[in-house]
């Protein structure tokens, strides 16, 4: 089997482009795109590299029209991608909440920017990882993953299409401007070092398919269209049937069920790098590019004698509740630094759950987060206790 | 030979919800009519429509359905169809549907020229939200949000489609189903990006505010307003004044249908990467 | 009693079939049918109050306006042999599952 690029040699790509060769990797073959900094390079390597693999780029009109393209082609049995960035994750918002609702696989990137409006199109922000988890309307689970080195950034990518597909939802894949622009060398992973996930078909006669039966589990089989099962597929809320119902009682227990065949999952989906947390007194939490710098201040920490150590998430939804939790419970203090003015931080504060000091390191003028800044927050809680 | 409407319905479902007289049900049946007379296989079509009462359409029709999001029938139908090209699409939308909300994709999905089937059920209204005024509402109607008469210019929506690319184009109404099921079949049968719009009745919403509640009526009052395209040829251009002219009013056999213009790439590109190797 | 009546016309090869379930008493079949075959009625039991019916089947001239024009597929007029292959509506569920 190949990795669909035919490359296993060592490359120099830019987080973008390991995006869209590792989607193909994982079976995307539908891509639809609007163009927007700092996300195009995604669309520029799928135009030309899904053709040769026999799969569909279009540029649509605009955002919301990609995103209910790739949700009306994931329902034909296709594994379907956008890409885009803040204001174009604004814009998909209803459609996403679309696919959640309908329960249809599909991956989205966002390549985060500054914001808010049209904010900093070419600059480094990480201020849509609430939005990622709240902006659509509605209950619903989130599964985003936010890797921050290249290889990591391919196996995120191929583990987005698989959790699209063995959950039924739209899966996030958030990169910020310095990861999806920052080109590394790479070996190129083998197929031999990832597992590719396909949606799980009915096993029962049309006559006896519903595409929201969940005597099958929380997630149900999945048909496709044009295959002889003649579904409904409804943003209303649905019985088993996928017919609207406005009963009270089926809309709550569908509800719980969409949020519950993710949550349930959530020790499964947490993926963490500890880095030198098992002495540490002072935990950094972070993600993304902003988490290299906190590496680094991290070290920087340890040669000046203070016990610093990384909690970073490569999975930052579902929250690693019960990881951070631990945590707090051992170290002195949390310094959360976050391209934003305070959104993970605050997610950090619920789960610790405990009066200690949780200080955040905020930038949101495009620039990265210098590792000395993180390093004298570092310092300062090591010195003040806060 | 009688068409077995029932055949492609989920006859379960039925009574539909749509109001009595309304004229969605005439626009399904002669959609019905259509599927039936082109043999198309329900499992071979999907129906697709965004929001609104035309939009439940699709929930009673036993093929692969899709009820989407305001406005956005066309992206999920395109992503449909160009996943799988050899399928049927057909859109199904309103008024306010296809052309505020859902303005934009409608002009691109003509420029393409990608082959989906688009019906405009046109009924000069939002219905379902409450009877506000909708880009085809006549100047001067009442409506919910026009208590005062509507002071906003209509869309003519087949001369829209026209100058946006559309390659099959016409207009029936639901005061004559046998006509509206023939423009229907022969979009249907083209190739390439047909919108068809059904001028219809919403004698609940704008009915109501405009003297003609009673379907009959209102129904009565479409068929007076509309001339037919041969008929309207020969009338003097003072009698056409008010009148909507019905027919197939565009058709364009030449110009390149979008999926064929993507395989006939994917072959390019294929046959490229395969001489490089 | 089944809420579909079959009109059997005796001079001519034609067959009226009426869902009472799916009528609304929306009037178009009347207005549309020239020879008066159809009359509207008052149906207490139904929430529109009126429902269609057949007042003569003989006077039916098989020019099917009533079925094309009526919006939910209440009225059906064939031929006999064309009876025979017909969907008819199952009724709507009304139970939740």
């Amino acid at each position: 089997m190949s990795n669909g690029s035919g490359r296993t040699d060592i490359v120099f790509w830019s987080g973008n482009e390991i995006v869209a060769e590792a989607a193909i990797a994982a079976g995307c073959r539908f891509y639809a795109g609007y163009p927007i900094t700092p996300s195009s390079e995604i669309a520029h390597v799928m135009a030309e590299r899904l053709p040769e693999v026999g799969g569909t780029f279009i540029q649509m009109e605009d955002e919301i029209a990609s995103m209910g393209a790739i949700i009306g082609a994931s329902l034909t049995g296709k594994k379907t991608m956008t890409a885009t960035s803040g204001p174009g994750f604004s814009l998909k918002m209803e459609n996403i909440g679309y696919a959640y609702m309908a329960e249809v696989p599909c991956v989205v990137v966002n390549v985060m920017r500054g914001g808010p409006s049209t904010g900093l199109p070419t600059a480094l922000a990480q201020a849509d990882v609430m939005q990622t988890r709240w902006g659509t309307h509605g209950d619903h689970p989130t599964i985003a993953l936010t890797p921050a080195y290249h290889r990591e950034i391919y196996f995120s990518t191929i583990k987005a299409f698989n959790y699209a597909e063995k959950y039924r939802i739209p899966v996030m894949l958030l990169l910020d401007e310095v990861i999806g622009h920052m080109s590394e060398g790479m070996k190129v992973p083998d197929p031999s070092e990832y597992e590719i996930f396909n949606r799980i078909k009915p096993s029962v006669p049309p006559e006896k398919y519903f595409p929201y039966d969940s005597s099958f589990g929380d997630v149900p089989p999945m048909a496709s269209y044009f295959e002889g099962f003649r579904f409904h597929v409804t943003g209303l809320n649905h019985t088993k049937t996928g017919f609207p119902t406005t009963d009270p009682d089926i809309c709550q227990r569908e509800e719980e069920r969409m949020i519950r065949k993710v949550m349930k999952d959530a020790e499964a989906l947490a993926d963490l790098e500890e880095y030198q947390l098992d002495d540490a007194e002072i935990a950094v939490f972070s993600f993304g590019s902003t988490a290299r710098g906190a590496r680094v201040a991290v070290d920087e920490a340890r040669k000046q004698g203070i016990k610093a150590g990384l909690l970073r998430a490569i999975t930052l939804w579902p929250f690693p509740d019960r990881q951070v939790h631990e945590l707090a419970s051992r170290v002195k203090a949390f310094v959360v630094p976050e391209v934003n003015l305070g959104q993970m931080i605050l997610e950090v504060e619920r789960t610790a759950h405990r009066d200690m000091p949780i200080v955040g390191v905020n930038r949101v003028g495009g620039v990265p987060i210098p590792p000395y800044e993180i390093l004298s927050k570092i310092k300062e809680v090591a010195r003040n206790g806060r | 030979m009688a068409v077995d409407y029932l055949h492609y319905l989920r006859a379960d479902k039925l009574p539909h919800m749509w109001c009595p007289g309304c004229g969605i049900g005439i626009v399904v049946k002669s959609m019905i009519g259509a599927i039936d007379a082109l043999g198309w296989d329900k499992n071979e079509t999907a129906v697709v429509s965004g929001i609104g009462c035309t939009s439940r359409a699709p929930g009673y029709m036993d093929m692969n359905t899709l009820h989407t999001t305001h406005g956005r029938a066309l992206t999920f139908a395109t992503g449909v169809k160009m996943a799988a090209p050899d399928k049927h699409v057909i859109v199904i939308a309103g008024d306010g549907d296809s052309s505020a909300i859902g303005g934009n994709h409608f002009i691109h999905a003509c420029r393409r020229n990608i082959d989906i089937t688009m019906i405009i059920v046109n009924n000069n209204i939002y219905g379902m939200t409450g009877g506000q005024f909708s880009p085809t509402t006549p100047y001067g109607a009442k409506a919910a949000t026009t208590p005062h008469g509507n002071i906003d210019p209509a869309f003519d929506l087949g001369q829209l489609a026209i100058g946006a690319g559309a390659t099959y184009v016409a207009r029936g109404s639901v005061d004559n189903g046998r006509m509206l099921q023939k423009y229907l079949k022969d979009g249907m049968a083209h190739h390439g990006f047909s919108v068809i719009e059904a001028l219809s009745n919403c004698h609940t919403q704008f009915g109501r505010r405009n003297k003609m509640s009673d379907p009959v009526v209102m129904v009565e009052w479409i068929a007076n307003k509309v001339v037919t395209k041969a008929k309207a040829e020969k009338m003097p251009p003072e009698e056409l004044e008010g009148k909507i002219i019905t027919g197939e009013l565009h058709r364009n056999d030449e110009r390149p249908e979008y999926t064929d213009e993507y395989s006939q790439l994917i072959q390019r590109v294929q046959k490229k990467a395969g001489v490089h190797q | 009693m089944s809420n579909i009546t079959r009109h059997y016309a005796q001079g001519k090869d034609i067959v009226i079939i009426i869902d009472r379930n799916l009528c609304k008493g929306c009037d178009i079949c009347v207005q549309v049918c020239t020879p008066g075959t159809l009359e509207l009625v008052d149906a207490p039991d139904k929430w529109e109050g009126s429902v269609v019916q057949v007042k003569d089947v003989e006077l039916c001239n098989f020019c099917r306006l009533c079925e094309i024009q009526c919006p939910d597929f209440a009225i059906r007029v064939v031929k006999k042999a064309e009876e025979e292959g017909l969907t008819m509506a199952k009724g709507k569920k009304t139970s939740a599952e």
